[in-house]
């Protein structure tokens, strides 16, 4: 008899759904995890933790009696700490997030801990060369000789800290949440609770204490990680192999952190906003308290949008995408695809419907506010700009988390490059139009990513089937 | 991907789809005998696969006038093109409309035009043009609206997908290709519309060889297969009712095969039925032609002598133990022939691992009707020894093509018992031409599973010494008449010649 290939019709047709499942399947729960892990590690979670317990920190030490100015000097280093930190592993965290998510969707969990070490082991690395790098180019260079203890627990916070921010990309996958939150109490709890001591040793002591604090935290959460998962290779860089990530994502974290910090710096280093603290660090006594203020003001509502995508966002989204992969009438997929667009539509809205809220009330209550923090109502002007710029900053957030769902990496990448383009030049803008501007370079930027972010979500969103079916 | 190319001139280029020299079987040996026979031609082979993960190795040791070979995966993923956003323009789908309206079985007037040309699927519409613009997603949903609306779009969306898709693929295989005298394709389907654009393309002649009826055997995988997964309720479904994704592969398969026998030269079948079946699916009368296959009929002549006297009790069915080959029917029948003539034995020669299940039943079916000590699995045997101990070739088969061992049981000298399929009829009472029917019966044909008409020739032919000897003369002379291999190898060089000398031309 003959044996022509009977089956190529099979074969042909075992392609068909099953391609488009595995791929859809892949997208949904590498999805959820990203936009998962980014919400919470740029929003509340631990950078708000870090943030507080460096206030109480110099709260207890001021007092037990340590001058102010050398408190306000210690908080404007760790916070250079933190942008420095933020910016040089900005490439790997959302880069290494999606590489994660991507091993346990195929079941390679051994992958996760060598790798892990790996780009910890770069991210620490980093830290510490860009560290060095920075005390030889600047003046902290001749404060070595005076304080070496402050410059080198510098270098060595900063290291750590770049470290810590890839930590953080694993949080999520922590099964006991009452661990993580340990870890945060003992680390910096042990840092506020010697803040008082430190500071007998001026600055050099409380960066030491600040150090000592975050090893703490450090070892315990590693600790956990390494006792979690198990390995056969103790370390890897697969991570940095081009066919098993995404390069574009490496991009959006740059992006996204420069584009948070670019305002500060050029406040910071410009001569008319600025004035020298220590050494080559700068601060601006206009601008700090104003935005750091509006950033705390909307720190609580950050949880809320997540909140938003996880319940209702995902459910239309997962309904669209089944209604796909099993099998519906392209009738019912056209409904469901209105459905999901008014979905995204909610979630946008809801999000700018409940900080408005919240704006609104800071704003009715802002006077009282001041005036019980002692900050003088001369900030209150540039406080309201920079409120609706933290504002609309949230509500960006969101977009990206949307674009993340639908793996529009691309599109992240031009929103996050929008807004950190637009943050530089306006300000710098804003700068030389004069105090009365000051903010409004901040607040524009927002305002351009965000309609850039929205435009392309609309884009994508009017030939949804088009993109769903056609480009796998 | 180009395997083999010793830089010589291909007279005949092969079209092997998922075949040679790759997967072992009939339409295999088919090619590799030609090849070893016909060594004053240079031959090529090009060979359309599934995927690359589907095949091992090569099977066959590749003959020396074998100088060319190209293997190539039309569905494979690897080779698709990056998806991208894409703007075609709306002019160019309004030719794959055309195609399209073809799958659907209507036949548009543009598509022997659209088709023939190659350049249609390289320049004027690419594959990434096909497979992600928007165009081509618009034209997929007006499609589904207009014509499918109650399936799982999914699947619908995949079917339109991957029937069009490969013909990209093989358009993409005629870059490497080298320039042949002829093209001969063993199959319609891929490999038959693959040679068409070949024909057009290089200006050659093509011939086409059908073993099977491709697209036949396409239609009964579609009608059977679960792949097309039904989702409707059982209370919309009406009897006969093929759901519009099955009719859409069945449409397609009867196109390119209709679209085969248009464009070639010379349509060849292997036996007459054969040749009536492709009329009937709308191949031209006078470019067809039947060339049976041929066996070397020399090696079977140690079994006729080492023949005994005496007529051997045994009747042997020579296949696989598969259902096509409708061995319980066989078992049934022995148990007839038994009852008169107890020591009569039925041997099944061929492998039994195939479909397992299968066999167990057999084994099953021949313990209750307590032919325990009739019947016999004997597995691969080497049918040169087995021949002189039988005194019977039966198959009970419910579908067959040309089946060699008819051919090979008449050079040993056993006439054969078989069922009205395929090609038996011919071989058994001849029909290749009017000598061939004087010739007279060597052996007797009986219907489809039907074990009492069976059991009834069975013991005429095994009782009545005379009737067996002239069936035996018969299938001895019919198979050395116009079965042997030289036959073959002579019909086709013969051919290969007036088109090779621009005769025949059409």
């Amino acid at each position: 008899m003959i044996i022509t290939e009977r089956y190529i019709g099979v074969l042909i047709m075992a392609g068909i759904s099953f391609e488009l499942k595995r791929a859809l399947k892949g997208k949904k729960i590498t999805n959820l995890l990203l936009a998962f892990t980014y919400s919470t590690s740029l929003s509340a979670g631990p950078w708000i933790i870090s943030i507080l317990s460096i206030i109480f920190a110099g709260i207890t030490a001021e007092r037990a009696g340590v001058p102010h100015e050398i408190i306000r000097k210690y908080q404007i280093v760790i916070t250079y700490i933190t942008a420095f930190s933020l910016i040089l592993s900005g490439p790997f965290q959302l880069l290494f997030t999606r590489y994660i998510a991507d091993r346990l969707f195929e079941k390679k969990e051994e992958k996760l801990l060598s790798n892990f070490t790996g780009v910890l082991l770069l991210n620490l690395l980093i830290g510490f060369i860009f560290g060095v790098c920075f005390t030889l180019l600047t003046s902290l260079k001749d404060i070595f000789n005076n304080a070496p203890f402050f410059v080198i627990s510098f270098i060595f916070s900063l290291s750590l800290m770049t470290g810590f921010w890839i930590i953080n990309t694993l949080l999520t996958s922590f099964k006991s949440y009452k661990y993580i939150l340990f870890s945060f109490i003992t680390g910096f709890g042990i840092m506020i609770l010697s803040a008082p001591y430190a500071g007998r040793f001026g600055l050099s002591g409380l960066m030491v204490s600040f150090f000592i604090g975050l090893s703490i935290v450090f070892i315990l959460l590693i600790g956990y990680i390494f006792y979690q998962y198990d390995t056969d290779r103790l370390i890897e860089f697969e991570f940095l192999n081009k066919e098993k990530i995404f390069i574009s994502l490496s991009f959006v974290g740059l992006f996204y952190n420069i584009a948070i910090w670019a305002d500060k710096f050029i406040f910071w280093f410009s001569p008319t906003t600025g004035e020298n603290v220590i050494g080559p660090f700068n601060a601006s006594i206009v601008y700090d308290i104003p935005i750091f203020l509006a950033y705390l003001v909307i720190s609580p509502g950050m949880g809320i949008f997540f909140l938003k995508l996880e319940t209702e966002f995902a459910e239309y989204y997962d309904r669209y995408y089944s209604a796909v992969r099993e099998g519906e009438t392209l009738d019912r997929i056209y409904e469901l695809g209105i459905e999901l667009v008014n979905a995204v539509r909610t979630l946008i809205q809801e999000v700018l419907r409940i900080q408005a809220i919240a704006v609104i009330i800071i704003f009715l209550m802002e006077f009282i506010i001041f005036k019980f923090l002692h900050y003088s109502p001369l900030y209150l002007p540039l406080f309201n700009i920079l409120l609706l710029g933290t504002y609309l900053q949230l509500v960006v957030m969101t977009i990206i988390a949307v674009q993340f769902y639908f793996d529009l990496r691309n599109y992240a990448l031009y929103t996050t490059l929008t807004f950190a383009l637009f943050n530089i030049v306006l300000t710098i803008l804003s700068i030389y139009a004069g105090p009365f501007f000051y903010g409004y370079g901040f607040f524009g930027s927002l305002v351009i990513s965000f309609l850039v972010g929205i435009f392309l979500i609309r884009r994508f969103l009017s030939e949804i089937h088009y993109r769903t079916f056609m480009l796998i | 991907m180009v395997k083999v190319d010793k830089g010589k001139n291909v007279d005949v280029l092969i079209i092997a789809e998922g075949t040679y020299p790759y997967v072992k079987g009939g339409v295999s040996s088919w090619i590799h005998s030609l090849i070893t026979g016909l060594s004053d031609f240079n031959f090529g082979i090009v060979f359309l696969g599934s995927k690359e993960e589907n095949y091992g190795d090569i099977k066959y040791e590749l003959p020396e006038n074998l100088t060319f070979l190209s293997v190539n995966f039309i569905f494979s993923d690897q080779e698709k093109p990056e998806p991208e956003i894409i703007n075609a323009g709306k002019e160019k789908f309004e030719k794959i409309k055309e195609i399209h309206k073809w799958f659907r079985g209507q036949k548009g007037k543009l598509f022997l035009e659209i088709l023939q040309k190659r350049a249609f699927y390289l320049t004027e519409i690419k594959e990434e043009e096909f497979l992600y613009s928007k165009e081509a997603w618009n034209f997929i949903a007006e499609s589904y609206f207009e014509y499918a609306v109650d399936s799982p779009f999914v699947d619908y969306f995949w079917t339109i997908r991957n029937i069009h898709d490969p013909i990209w693929r093989v358009s993409k295989v005629m870059e490497e290709l080298p320039s042949p005298t002829i093209v001969h394709s063993p199959s319609t389907g891929y490999a038959g519309f693959l040679s068409a654009l070949i024909k057009e393309e290089k200006k050659i002649p093509f011939i086409l060889t059908e073993h099977g009826i491709y697209t036949r055997e396409r239609k009964i995988d579609i009608v059977n297969a679960d792949w097309i997964k039904d989702r409707s309720f059982f209370f919309q479904k009406e009897i006969d009712d093929i759901e519009y994704l099955k009719k859409m592969w069945i449409n397609f398969f009867t196109g390119i095969g209709k679209f085969s026998y248009d464009t070639s030269d010379m349509i060849i079948s292997l036996f007459e039925k054969a040749r009536k079946l492709q009329l009937k699916l709308g191949a031209p009368p006078e470019k067809t032609r039947v060339i049976p296959n041929g066996i070397k009929v020399e090696t079977f002549l140690e079994a006729r002598k080492s023949r005994p006297k005496e007529i051997p009790k045994v009747i042997g069915l020579i296949g696989r133990v598969v259902s096509i080959k409708d061995i319980k029917t066989f078992i049934k029948t022995m148990r007839i022939v038994v009852n008169k003539l107890p020591e009569a034995e039925g041997w099944i020669i061929g492998p039994i691992d195939e479909d397992i299940s299968y066999f167990e039943e057999c084994v099953k079916l021949t313990n209750v009707l307590e032919l325990q000590n009739n019947i016999k699995f004997l597995g691969f045997q080497n049918l040169k020894e087995i021949f002189p101990k039988i005194g019977l070739t039966t198959l009970t088969s419910i579908s067959e093509g040309m089946p060699l061992v008819i051919l090979e049981s008449f050079a040993a000298g056993v006439p054969v018992v078989a069922t009205d399929v395929g090609s038996c009829r011919q071989l058994i009472y001849g029909g290749l031409n009017e000598e061939d029917v004087k010739i007279g019966k060597a052996g007797e044909i009986c219907q489809v599973a039907n074990p009492s008409q069976l059991a009834e020739n069975y013991l005429k032919l095994l009782t009545n010494e005379a009737e067996w000897i002239k069936c035996q003369k018969a299938g001895i002379e019919r198979v050395e008449k116009f079965y042997t291999y030289q036959e073959f190898l002579d019909n086709y060089r013969e051919i290969y010649r007036s088109f090779d000398n621009g005769r025949n031309f059409v």
